[in-house]
């Protein structure tokens, strides 16, 4: 984080160059990576970070942290045989279930202070201009996305015994998503794909530059979320648990 | 007699995929018996005999498929929680949290069950340190930790699966006279384990399981009447089998300088004849515990 910061002022002044070097991209790249070229503009704090760090960095190190702690959850907690001293003790599974769900909401909301709000004191440091509103907004997107790939990640642990085909599994959707994203964007007959990815929800462009969260992106995160959580407390709660 | 644990027809049948596809695995196939207040209950099995899911089955791990487990007179799935207040557990293979030190562990049930009057004596009696990491434990201080968290809110009924596995010989002598005190005060103890001379030792009855069916109940007492023995001699000259063949030998097996006799009861008769002979090597052992039961129950 602090070497986008430090980095920024220079590519700030490159401005121009850039520009012009992106409108020589075929449209197809920013395509793929879901993006319109007039994002990419290196002018403002929040569009050089929203581009360095929010398009790809962040929400690939959010989905890993999120799926592992997930399937460690339970389905590591089975697999290494440490859920029976858990169980054995009197408190019902649904407890167990949403004490581990609330673990890990706790620890999303601190992994997005940290790694969202950590570019304020920075951009401050260094003397660059910033809009506090935009890193909240985008706090709140990157909290509901991390929300509702953490539920699924603890719906699989809750199917599975063991973490690694937890996490496999939930890796999968998530890399198919991706993929039905980009597929979307190439045949105007595929466009329809992008509403199965939550990459479509994701806009931290809008998010960083607008300071705007569209009202389905909340629903779908949300919706998801809450649907994936009562699943998995459902099946925890009437699986058999052998380790 | 109040019975602690009922269980009544429990069945727990389990789909499992292999080469030839679906095939259904009767783990435990419509057992019953009941353990009555202050006693201690063995439960005694070869391996994947079905033990273990018995005793997951009671602690509500797993569901029946068919049957049903009451603990002090109520449902073990529905009142779970409230059971598990009265019950302590050991599980087989103790596997706690490796980061977490002793003392931590100790914390964690303690927020869970509230504060223990006995975890320090515990740790004294056991000679358990607790600063150190779970990882760091050798097999026997894992134990220790385990039996700990088991016996530190002094359960009611005490549900364990190999209790000393992995204790030197003074530190089961320690887990015997807890249980002694235990079964004083009035409480009751299951116990699983494939150590014959522990369940003769602590055990006032057990339940012989084989291939997910009872297949008798049986105090320890009449248990040893029924002992087998296997005696390995080796003579240092000429020797008569014939002098072996006489009642409680059930079996013998010729060497080519001994013999080994298979004996049910008292081998008194078999020593005295022994000491007519010059030997070479003798060796005394109790059968295996599958011995014993095999042979006991062969005609059942």
């Amino acid at each position: 984080m602090e070497m986008y910061v430090a980095m920024f002022p220079m590519f700030a002044e490159m401005q121009e160059e850039f520009d012009k070097l992106l409108q020589a991209y075929p449209k197809e790249i920013f395509q793929a990576l879901g993006m319109e070229p007039a994002q990419f503009t290196m002018a403002k704090l929040e569009s050089f970070i929203s581009v360095e760090h929010f398009s790809l960095v962040w929400p690939i190190v959010v989905i890993i942290l999120v799926i592992a702690f997930g399937g460690a959850q339970i389905a590591g907690e089975i697999e290494k045989g440490t859920i029976e001293t858990i169980l054995a003790q009197p408190i019902s599974r649904l407890k167990i279930f949403f004490g581990k769900y609330l673990a890990g909401v706790v620890s999303i909301i601190a992994f997005c202070a940290v790694s969202i709000f950590a570019v304020i004191p920075l951009a401050a440091i260094h003397g660059i201009d910033y809009k506090l509103e935009n890193f909240w907004t985008m706090s709140i997107l990157g909290f509901l996305f991390a929300l509702a790939i953490f539920s699924l990640s603890m719906l699989a642990s809750s199917i599975f015994s063991e973490k690694g085909k937890s996490n496999f599994t939930v890796g999968g959707i998530i890399i198919f998503m991706y993929v039905m994203n980009v597929i979307s964007g190439f045949k105007e007959n595929l466009k329809d794909l992008k509403y199965l990815s939550f990459f479509n929800y994701y806009d931290f462009s809008a998010a960083m530059l607008n300071n705007k969260i569209d009202s389905l992106t909340i629903w779908v995160f949300l919706g998801v979320s809450v649907v994936a959580t009562i699943l998995g407390a459902i099946w925890f709660i009437r699986r058999d648990v052998a380790v | 007699m109040t019975n602690i644990i009922e269980v009544t027809d429990l069945k727990k049948h389990f789909s499992s995929f292999g080469i030839k596809g679906r095939y259904l695995v009767k783990a435990v196939d419509g057992i019953s018996f009941q353990v009555e207040k202050g006693e201690v209950f063995g439960f005694l099995g070869p391996n994947g005999a079905g033990k273990t899911t018995t005793i997951r089955c009671i602690m509500d791990f797993i569901r029946p498929t068919s049957g049903s487990i009451k603990i002090f007179n109520k449902d073990a799935h529905t009142k779970s929680v409230s059971l598990k207040k009265k019950i302590g557990y050991l599980p087989g293979n103790v596997q706690l949290h490796d980061k977490w030190t002793g003392q931590d562990h100790i914390d964690f049930i303690e927020s869970l069950k509230g504060k223990s009057k006995d975890a320090k004596d515990l740790i004294k009696r056991f000679d358990f340190d607790p600063r150190r990491k779970f990882k760091h434990y050798s097999s026997g201080n894992k134990q220790k930790l385990g039996l700990i968290l088991a016996l530190m809110h002094e359960p009611k009924l005490l549900v364990m699966d190999e209790p000393t596995l992995g204790l030197d010989p003074i530190l089961q002598n320690e887990v015997y006279e807890i249980f002694d005190e235990l079964r004083e005060k009035g409480h009751t103890i299951f116990v699983s384990s494939h150590n014959l001379p522990e369940v003769e030792k602590i055990c006032d009855r057990v339940g012989i399981i084989k291939e997910g069916k009872l297949v008798g109940i049986e105090k320890v007492s009449s248990l040893g009447e029924k002992r087998l023995c296997k005696i390995i001699v080796r003579f240092d000259a000429e020797f008569k089998k014939a002098d072996f063949e006489f009642d409680g030998v059930e079996r013998i097996e010729e060497l080519s300088d001994g013999l080994i006799l298979t004996v049910r009861g008292d081998i008194n008769p078999i020593v005295e004849k022994l000491a007519g002979y010059k030997l070479h090597d003798l060796e005394i052992s109790h059968a295996t515990l599958e011995d014993v039961f095999m042979e006991f129950y062969k005609g059942e």
